[in-house]
């Protein structure tokens, strides 16, 4: 039997019901801002509570029964906020199998047995620890992830047989506090505040107990960031492997730019850089100004990174003013607040980039990415070139690569290179530059695996002086 | 059976005969990052070796995968 049975999306108040029940307050579980500045971009859903949102719903809807020795979890793909989930349930041998899909898209995967395989119970000093109470999650090095190891109190048994109570009577609640606590660990110690968890294999054991989840880290590949925890507690040893993802990408200083930059070699340049709160705009401002230009940076959702752009280059000596623009909307009104006429203009404006896709090809999803390849940046063009402007086009290598999940992306930009050639034909106001830029490490490129990123500045230094080239006519 | 289309098909949990040396993380279901640290991990477990990073950024294929693994003298 294969059927759906139940679904839910999660929004801001059970975000926040299940960070006070868990004791995970990883800020990518409840902060726009925060959650904006990684890879996934997006605040998404504890993976936990997925999983025992799946597991409860199974069970309510009598489709698990004991005994439950193990589980296994594998967590596929996020699951952002208010987006609706469903769960499947297969029976696989004698095995139970849960399937969460958003979509079409699988995104987690459970595996429930009446069997175990064996999981060790490290000796170590953790045992001792006292628990560890936080209200931010911890940031922790390499150095640090591969020696962890603590404890941490388990969720109010009486708490999570309210909130989950057919998985409370089928495995029992201190378990179900247990694999709240593998949330609590994760999001909140380690990894801490960059972790992404990958997956939980859970054997349901008969121990002494207290009221502790005690943890070690067993494994540490610092290539990949990738950290592997034993847990043990609440009638319940696992093993947890999760990831430890890049930080937020900071990139250099207006200041350091400056020893890379010959002092004046842009001072002729007034540049609009938009999409400058960060990132390739972010450098390509601190470029410009260290080489004695203006500087209008533009954001559409973040003015404090904005600002903080353009106190680091006025810090420096610089000249920066911040502008609100969304690309999506009408340029006309927007650029009036401008106050002066660019010479030079820089267009970063970009959605997520990586996403979640099913494989096939997404025609909203390119027209999404076209509204700001495309669009966006032929009414930019209008707009300015009423008097003579240079502009860049940051296509990419993606349009003659082959990546996975990119189509839609690659082949907006080569719609917007096609654009970018006509425009340079019929508007004698307007050079333009256009490059396939390699990938560039930003916070949309950051990602736990090994790829090679160039660095923005390496990128960008070169491009500002050709641009300069350019504006002189 | 090729021990390194087991690891591929045992890890991406794949049905063996869909894999061979040509296939990639484009066109291979579920050959994704994480599950290509997932390989690492693996292949350096059956085969006992210890892969460089600039080997493991090399590996866009599992025939360039026998390659590096033949180079290392461990097929």
């Amino acid at each position: 039997m294969n059927s759906d049975v139940a679904q839910r999306s999660f929004d801001e108040a059970a975000q926040r019901a299940f960070a006070d029940l868990s004791g995970d307050h990883n800020p990518i579980h409840l902060n726009y801002r925060f959650a904006r500045r990684t890879q996934i971009g997006r605040v998404i859903v504890h993976g936990v509570h997925l999983l025992l949102w799946a597991l409860e719903s199974a069970s309510a809807a009598g489709r698990l029964v004991a005994p439950i020795r193990s589980l296994e979890v594998r967590f596929l793909k996020p699951v952002y906020l208010c987006e609706t989930a469903t769960v499947a349930v297969n029976s696989v041998g004698r095995a139970v199998e849960l399937q969460v899909r958003v979509a079409d898209i699988l995104v987690m995967v459970v595996t429930l047995r009446p069997t175990a395989e064996p999981l060790a119970v490290p000796k170590t000093d953790a045992i001792a620890c006292e628990p560890k109470v936080r209200s931010e999650p911890a940031d922790r090095g390499n150095d640090d992830l591969s020696a962890c190891a603590g404890a941490v109190r388990l969720a109010s048994q009486v708490a999570c047989r309210a909130t989950f109570p057919s998985v409370a009577s089928l495995i029992g609640t201190e378990r179900v506090a247990a694999l709240l606590g593998i949330s609590r660990i994760v999001g909140m110690e380690c990894p801490g505040l960059h972790s992404l968890l990958s997956s939980v294999t859970a054997n349901l054991v008969e121990m002494d107990d207290d009221d502790k989840l005690r943890y070690v880290t067993t494994d540490y590949d610092r290539r990949f960031c990738a950290a592997r925890i034993s847990a043990w507690g609440g009638r319940l040893c696992a093993r947890i492997e999760a990831f430890s993802r890049p930080p937020p990408t900071v990139h250099p200083s207006t200041r350091e730019v400056a020893a890379r930059v010959a002092l004046s070699s842009f001072a002729s340049q007034c540049a609009l850089v938009i999409g400058g709160s960060r990132g390739l705009g972010e450098v390509t401002a601190k470029v410009v100004a260290a080489g004695g230009g203006r500087t209008v940076i533009t954001y559409a959702t973040g003015r404090l990174e904005a600002e903080a752009v353009a106190d680091d280059i006025r810090a420096w000596g610089g000249n920066c003013t911040v502008l609100r623009y969304d690309v999506r909307g009408s340029p006309t009104e927007q650029l009036a607040q401008l106050g002066c006429a660019p010479t030079h203009a820089y267009y970063f404006a970009t959605p997520q980039i990586f996403r979640r896709t099913t494989g096939r090809y997404d025609p909203d999803l390119f027209r999404e990415f076209a509204l700001y390849y495309v669009d966006g940046f032929a009414s930019v063009c209008e707009t300015l070139s009423t008097s003579a402007i240079a502009a860049f086009y940051p296509s990419t290598i993606a349009v003659v690569e082959s990546n996975k999940g990119l189509s839609e992306y690659a082949m907006a930009k080569a719609a917007g290179e096609k654009l970018c050639a006509d425009l340079q034909a019929f508007r004698s106001n307007l050079r333009l530059v256009v490059k396939r830029l390699p990938r560039t490490l930003t916070d949309q490129t950051a990602t736990v695996a090994l790829v090679e990123a160039k660095s923005a500045a390496d990128v960008m230094i070169p491009i500002v002086a050709e641009m300069q080239q350019q504006g002189a006519w | 059976m090729d021990p390194l289309i087991t690891i591929f098909a045992e890890t991406l949990r794949l049905d063996p005969l869909t894999l061979g040396d040509a296939s990639t993380p484009d066109n291979t279901e579920n050959w994704d990052s994480v599950n290509g640290m997932k390989l690492v991990a693996a292949i350096e477990e059956a085969f006992s070796v210890e892969l460089t990073t600039r080997e493991i950024m090399s590996m866009r294929s599992i025939g360039i995968v026998r390659t590096v693994l033949k180079k290392k003298g461990v097929l």
